[in-house]
């Protein structure tokens, strides 16, 4: 099935070895990964591995397997502390070298997935430091820990994103378990976005299009952003009008993030 | 003594692997694609036994369609469970 997985347009695809691999079949998901990594069936550029939490006794093994190729990023669940990270920071820093990988190249992505997490992830960002693009948020097993309802959990989200700005990270929110209510899956998608979530995870292919869609900027967006733009160029004297609307620096800024996203070139 | 792995499920391949009596290695293989992969399967599992150095083996597959990554992944994860039970 990994074959399948570069086509449905996702930006990144995660191989999973912890939450969808029983404990008994850990080894055979391991070398299943490795072996469709090294067959080049995937591109491993737009690959993720999600290998098992600190504290089972496969993270070392994952993280050997899964930095013996060049892929994207290594996605580590349920972390919760900076002892942890120091560790896996530690052996990926060890694995570059054995893999003569550039050092300090490899990404790492830890995921957010109970209160204790939630309250150290100042101190975990600052020890991954440039090592992580973005925080995940894993939202099932948070649930699970606190008894927060799904409906409430975006106060949570909320602090956790205004966490990793604070650090430059951005924040990918939990998948969406009923993937066949896709409108569902839009309302969550959006009130993601209105609080700074940059991208969510998909558990089907049916619900990438839906993520795409909202995360990414629409046609207008993209055209008043180019507006902006330009109209900044010409007006060097800082704030100006547009619209009827006063245009400053934070909107300019947000004007050029747009067009990031988008894909188009920002001068 | 035998070892089975993967699954009867689309894409997979369900490999068995058994002590024989003679030195020999046989491959059974029962997919839905032999027409077009049954010879390549073949081939592919007697190389894989033979960089395994395996010997006095049948090996048993039944297969859903999957690629040679699974099939190598599979293979592995059986020879591993073999020395396990081996060493046990």
């Amino acid at each position: 099935m990994l074959q399948k997985c570069g086509f449905y347009g996702a930006d990144a695809v995660i191989l999973d070895l912890e939450d969808s691999v029983s404990e008994e079949e850990k080894k055979q998901a391991r070398y299943l990964v490795d072996e469709a990594l090294g067959s080049g069936v995937v591109s491993k550029s737009d690959v993720v591995v999600r290998i098992n939490s600190f504290h089972s006794p496969f993270w070392k093994s994952d993280l050997e397997m899964a930095l013996s190729h060049q892929i994207a990023a290594v996605k580590i669940p349920k972390v919760q502390n900076t002892h942890e990270m120091k560790e896996i920071c530690n052996l990926v820093l060890e694995l570059e070298r054995i893999n003569n990988t550039p050092l300090g190249t490899t990404k790492i992505i830890p995921t957010i997935e109970n209160a204790m997490g939630v309250m150290r992830l100042p101190e975990i960002c600052e020890v991954g430091s440039e090592r992580i693009p973005c925080i995940s948020f894993g939202s099932e097993d948070f649930m699970t820990q606190t008894n927060i309802s799904r409906s409430k959990l975006v106060i949570v989200k909320t602090q956790i994103v205004t966490v990793a700005k604070a650090f430059g990270k951005d924040v990918i929110d939990s998948v969406f378990p009923d993937f066949h209510d896709l409108e569902a899956l839009r309302r969550e998608c959006f009130e993601a976005k209105s609080i700074g979530i940059s991208g969510k995870s998909a558990i089907h292919p049916d619900q990438i299009w839906v993520i795409n869609e909202v995360f990414s900027p629409s046609s207008d967006e993209i055209k008043h952003a180019k507006k902006i733009l330009e109209l900044s160029k010409q007006n060097k004297d800082g704030a100006f009008q547009y619209n009827g609307q006063m245009i400053d620096k934070p909107i300019v800024e947000r004007c050029r993030r747009i067009l990031q996203l988008s894909g188009d070139k920002v001068e | 003594m035998a070892v089975t792995c993967g699954k009867n499920r689309k894409g997979d391949i369900s490999l068995t692997i058994e002590n024989i009596d003679s030195n020999d290695i046989e491959i059974i293989v029962e997919s839905k694609y032999e027409d077009l992969f049954g010879k390549h399967i073949r081939e592919l599992l007697r190389s894989l036994a033979t960089e395994y150095e395996l010997s006095g083996i049948r090996v048993t597959a039944i297969d859903m369609g999957a690629w040679d990554y699974t099939i190598r992944a599979r293979f592995k994860a059986c020879v591993d469970m073999l020395k396990s039970r081996c060493e046990s």
